[in-house]
């Protein structure tokens, strides 16, 4: 490791141009890894939130109007039996500010299938049955962000629309899906009360209880696809076509992120693999002038019993140094400003160790490939020669 | 030509041609010689003459291109790298003219640099080392980078190195080319020492005032040693 460090001290000016090069190279490949990382890890919590082999139905964008697509009871009754296979579960939001005016609480009143369907999982207590809604009953079941942010949990009661509801239970509704996308209507929210829509009917005017949405589990093993197809023409026969409806599935919720990978995938993976071989190539063409330089040393080396391969070593050592100390910077470096500047970035990023260690590891590999040429030179020097050009 | 003693090395009919710009130069012909254990040769002649050629064939640097070179006893010929680095490891001290030391590391380091791929005792090289540096009149400045020593310090910082491993046989190349007269005197001391301890000296060096250092002496003319 002397040997090593002494050679790199040599040539203080080579050995900073090699370090700089791969190690900005080293920070675009340790973005692109931790922003597409981010954007598997949105997919996942965005999946979680919507349930898997799950569809949901919803009134597009200016179905209020009188001749609007709707959903009701009625059409509710349709899918159920042209689709007898899956479980349904309507929901319709009440904005609510439940004391808590700057955060966006929703009191979603929907009925006992919706945490089957969505397969959520109870954090305490339990979620409400038929029989509580058939009874018309005030309970509430909160999300479990909700229960912290105001100290809400079993037992206790929630007031809404000046009513009380008991809390029944506390759900793991997903909900952790930053931005636009928790409040929309594919997602719930992460700050969320339940309640029975047969109590929230009491709340509306109309006589006829329309829904938000709609959500469709469709059976595992079975065509999705298949179902919305089903699901499209029940529909588009009592409406103006299905067009009056938003479709939700995973892939239409995904093909955005998708996009987003895709585009940044190609776009910074691009600048990081040049930026890795431009960093690179300046190791190894400066790897070339040290071997040049150091002919002296190389010849004093083999008159002392030195192999080639160990005059080979040498150089790949130098250049696994200069790439592997560069990587372990400049990865550490960019997982701290990215931690650092995390809320102010327009896209999402997920630091793990696997993040942070890649790039090293890919760094080391490129600190070999690209090392090999000046040391494979290096050893073929002839010591005879070496030391005549001393 | 032949001495008394077991010889060390032999170079029976030794050839060594380059090829320089697809034309080959014979640099040495059928070159004939010996040298002795416990002798001090110096081989001279005009520049371009072989003499250094002769001394990296001796140092196993380079192989020849006809004839036998015996090291030892051993035919070291036609022997495979691996063997070669290893003899040139324990067996073979080398002396440059340029001194090529390690500038940021100190004496004593330098000197222990010569186990750097040997298969030595750590111990015992670094007492042989001490033991050299101080023969060599360094114990003042053995912890002293080398880049701040004069020239005539460095030659024998380097004399020191090259027989820290109690070597078979001491090659040295101008030795004194690059010192002045005083520093000159004071490293052909230390071979002289070191030869009467009974280490082999070959030396090649052009500088003809030195030759009274040497038991025998070998001149060097069109590549042919006589």
């Amino acid at each position: 490791m002397r040997d090593v460090l002494e050679g790199l001290r040599s040539q203080p000016g080579r050995t900073s141009l090699s370090f700089l090069g791969v190690g900005i190279g080293v920070l675009a490949l340790t973005i692109l890894l931790t922003v597409l990382d981010g954007l598997r890890q949105k997919s996942h919590l965005l999946l979680e939130e919507f349930g898997a082999h799950v569809f949901s139905i919803a009134p597009a964008a200016g179905s209020d109007q009188p001749q609007g697509a709707t959903l009701t009871d009625r059409e509710i009754g349709l899918l159920s039996a042209s689709l007898p296979a899956c479980r349904l579960s309507g929901a319709r939001r009440f904005p609510e500010s439940l004391g808590v005016p700057s955060i966006g609480v929703a009191v979603w009143a929907t009925d006992e299938m919706m945490p089957v369907v969505r397969q959520w999982k109870m954090v305490r207590g339990r979620f409400f049955d038929r029989e509580d809604c058939r009874r018309n009953m005030r309970y509430a079941v909160i999300s479990r962000a909700m229960g912290r942010l105001q100290g809400l949990d079993v037992g206790r009661t929630v007031a809404i629309r000046q009513a009380s509801f008991e809390i029944i239970g506390v759900v793991d509704s997903g909900g952790r899906a930053e931005g636009a996308d928790a409040v929309d209507r594919a997602g719930t929210g992460e700050y969320v009360v339940f309640v029975p829509c047969t109590v929230a009917r009491q709340w509306e005017v109309s006589p006829v209880f329309k829904y938000d949405t709609v959500f469709v589990q469709v059976p595992s093993g079975q065509s999705l696809e298949r179902h919305v197809e089903i699901a499209r023409r029940v529909l588009s026969s009592r409406q103006q076509g299905s067009s009056g409806y938003a479709w939700m599935t995973p892939d239409v919720l995904l093909a955005g992120i998708r996009k987003w990978q895709k585009t940044i995938a190609f776009t910074a993976g691009s600048v990081a693999l040049l930026c890795l071989v431009l960093g690179g190539t300046t190791m190894m063409s400066l790897l070339v002038a040290n071997v040049r330089d150091r002919m002296a040393e190389i010849g004093l080396r083999r008159a002392l019993g030195a192999m080639p391969a160990d005059v080979a070593a040498l150089f790949v050592m130098e250049g696994c140094l200069i790439t592997g100390s560069a990587a372990l910077l400049a990865s550490t470096l960019a997982h701290l400003l990215l931690w650092l500047f995390r809320p102010l970035l327009p896209v999402p990023v997920h630091l793990t160790v696997w993040t942070w260690f890649i790039p090293v590891v890919v760094s080391l590999g490129m600190g070999v490939l690209f090392s090999h040429g000046p040391a494979r030179m290096a050893a073929r020097i002839q010591p005879a020669d070496a030391l005549r050009a001393e | 030509m032949k001495g008394a003693a077991h010889p060390v090395i032999q170079f029976q009919g030794v050839r060594k041609c380059f090829c320089v710009a697809n034309e080959t130069a014979e640099i040495l012909k059928s070159v004939d010689a010996e040298v002795c254990a416990g002798e001090f040769v110096m081989i001279t002649g005009p520049s371009g003459s072989g003499k250094s050629t002769i001394l990296n064939l001796m140092a196993l640097l380079d192989t020849p291109t006809g004839g036998r070179i015996i090291f030892d006893g051993q035919d070291v010929s036609s022997l495979g790298e691996e063997r070669r680095s290893a003899l040139r490891a324990r067996a073979i001290g080398m002396v440059f003219q340029k001194f090529c030391l390690l500038p940021h590391r100190s004496v004593l380091e330098n000197v222990f640099f010569r186990a750097r791929y040997a298969a030595a005792d750590s111990g015992d090289v670094r007492s042989r080392g001490r033991e050299m540096v101080r023969e060599m009149g360094l114990e003042g400045v053995m912890h002293h980078p080398v880049r701040l020593l004069s020239q005539g310090e460095m030659q024998r910082v380097a004399i020191a190195r090259a027989v820290a491993l109690e070597p078979v046989v001491l090659l040295a190349d101008e030795p004194t080319g690059n010192l002045d007269a005083a520093s000159a005197a004071l490293v052909m001391d230390c071979f002289r020492r070191l030869n009467q301890r009974g280490i082999t000296v070959v030396m090649v060096t052009h500088n003809t005032e030195l030759l009274s250092f040497a038991g025998r002496r070998l001149v060097c003319r069109n590549g042919v040693l006589s």
